[in-house]
């Protein structure tokens, strides 16, 4: 009998159980029927029969329970025996558990951030086609460094590769009115900054163009985490007045969970209103620019340094070798750690398959070294299948402690790979 | 449980069901238990409480098949029937029988 009958039987028990009564309840009904016939009162007659089937309900659960019980019991006998091999080889074990462990844990550990930093795609549609631009001039010293409100203006007036080219500085509120004051992370964004992500709001609306123009009442975009956590994600937190640094708000939408740009804290974005420059500072703005159809990252960087160049003749005591770069959001976020992660997930590959090979050679040696034990096991009786069961269940065990103590590794190893990396956005 | 004389000796009842289902075809448990004991004018007699147990293991071996139906006097009985696996298993119960009592019956011949 197979043990997944077995198994089967205990999974529809109330099937079995419920045959079993109807077929028992027919048995005893007909038993006193016969003894009836026989001359016994129908009451006496009950009794008889139910006696004579006596416990046989109980003696089947307890066979079946027994059946489950000797098999799961076999199993753990394997486990244990596997153990006691083990640790009567600590020298082997201790060798296969530590490489099992390095080039799992190894593996985990970059894979993690791998699928975090690469493989997830950019929560925007069409997002090949956003770029960032930036600042670099020598007095600022930075390869991408921010930009001024007049380089800005500048860009939006005079460039032409662009679909939607928007700014974004990053801002720091105390937020009050209705609960306590709290610390938030802003950002503030120009008018169209969601329409070029091409992202819509939860509930209410984002910006509406010609909103960062100066002397508009302010307003603010609230995250799903932030609505959520104080106002309960009541609708009616739209419309409403709330105090950023002390200066009234009207909070007009919420974007949804899933939203993120730059930093992950984020969860609130206000109008950045760019009040007319009277002079090329200070620099704390960033461009995040959707390129228009056709147009790829070089077309869009011969453009922007064209621009750079003019901007740096009118402007000779403002800029030295002034720069204005253009790089693909993606790069932007993952930044120089892409290349870096891909040859590091090689070589971890590399470490596991190495470790694979050892661990595999070492149990070949082991292998050999035991086919005493093994020949004498299968003259006192040992069947095949029982056999290979347990040196099954014996790579198992080894396997399983390797593994673990690899998730142990990776998970202190993916701290630290995201120690040298605070800074970058993901 | 006390032994009585009656008692069917340690697996047998699996040959005397598999030889009652051979001849009489599609049967209820309580017809195998009634037709053992007529036949055998109560000599032997099938406790329920072994016979369900070995009819179930029967069943989970393929010996036989079991399905539900109405009897003649307009009961739910359970119906167990012989498979070709049963047959095969039939003849083979048979001859170990065979060989148990030849042995037996030469031992208390010359013993």
């Amino acid at each position: 009998m197979g043990w997944y009958r077995r198994l089967w039987n205990l999974a529809r028990r109330d099937g079995v159980a419920r045959d079993i009564d109807r077929e028992m309840s027919f048995h005893i009904a007909e038993r006193v029927d016969e003894l009836v016939a026989s001359g016994m009162s129908g009451k006496e007659a009950l009794r008889t029969a139910k006696r004579q089937f006596g416990n046989y309900c109980f003696e089947r659960e307890r066979t079946r329970d027994m059946n489950i019980a000797i098999r799961i019991e076999s199993i753990a006998k394997d486990i244990r025996y596997a153990a006691r091999g083990l640790r009567r080889n600590p020298g082997f074990t201790l060798i296969a558990v530590t490489v099992l462990a390095l080039g799992i844990g190894a593996n985990t550990a970059v894979f993690s951030v791998v699928d975090g930093v690469l493989l997830r795609a950019l929560p925007y549609p069409d997002p090949g086609r956003l770029v960032m631009v930036f600042d670099s001039f020598q007095q600022q010293g930075a390869e991408r460094g921010p930009a001024c409100v007049a380089d800005f203006l500048d860009w939006k007036a005079r460039s032409r590769s662009f679909q939607g080219l928007d700014a974004v500085g990053n801002n720091r509120f105390t937020l009050t009115g209705d609960g306590e004051a709290e610390q938030i992370v802003g950002l503030g964004v120009t008018a169209t900054f969601f329409e070029t992500l091409g992202v819509r709001p939860l509930a209410g609306r984002t910006f509406a163009s010609g909103e960062d123009q100066p002397g508009r009442t302010p307003t603010v975009v609230l995250s799903e985490r932030l609505w959520r956590r104080r106002y309960a994600a009541n609708p009616g937190v739209l419309g409403k007045v709330v105090a950023l640094n002390g200066r009234p708000f009207t909070v007009i939408g919420v974007m949804p969970a899933g939203f993120q740009f730059g930093q992950r804290e984020v969860e609130a974005w206000t109008v950045l209103t760019l009040d007319p420059p009277t002079r090329r500072g200070p620099f704390f703005l960033r461009g995040i620019a959707r390129l228009k159809p056709g147009v790829g990252i070089e077309q869009a960087s011969a453009g922007m340094q064209a621009l750079a160049n003019q901007i740096q003749q009118d402007h000779p005591r403002d800029y030295t070798r002034l720069r204005y770069p253009v790089a693909g959001l993606r790069e932007v976020m993952v930044g120089d750690v892409r290349a870096l992660l891909w040859i590091l997930s090689g070589a971890v590959l590399l470490v596991l398959l190495i470790a694979v090979s050892n661990v595999a050679s070492l149990m070949l040696a082991r292998a050999t070294a035991r086919r005493r034990e093994i020949a004498i096991r299968l003259s006192i009786g040992a069947g095949r299948a029982h056999l290979v069961r347990q040196l099954m269940t014996e790579s198992l065990v080894l396997s399983l402690i390797g593994g673990a103590v690899g998730v142990a590794l990776a998970a202190w190893g993916v701290a630290a790979l995201h120690a040298p990396r605070s800074a970058a956005p993901r | 449980m006390a032994k009585s004389r009656n008692d069917i000796l340690q697996g047998t009842l699996a040959l005397l069901v598999l030889k009652t289902l051979a001849s009489r075809g599609r049967m209820h448990g309580y017809g195998i238990t009634s037709h053992i004991q007529s036949v055998t004018r109560e000599l032997l007699r099938v406790e329920e409480g072994s016979l369900y147990p070995a009819l179930h293991r029967m069943e989970q071996d393929g010996w036989v098949r079991a399905g539900w139906g109405i009897t003649e006097k307009k009961r739910e009985a359970r119906f167990y029937s012989l498979t070709p696996e049963g047959r095969r298993q039939l003849v083979r119960e048979e001859e170990s029988w065979a060989r148990l009592t030849d042995g037996v019956s030469r031992l208390l011949r010359y013993a």
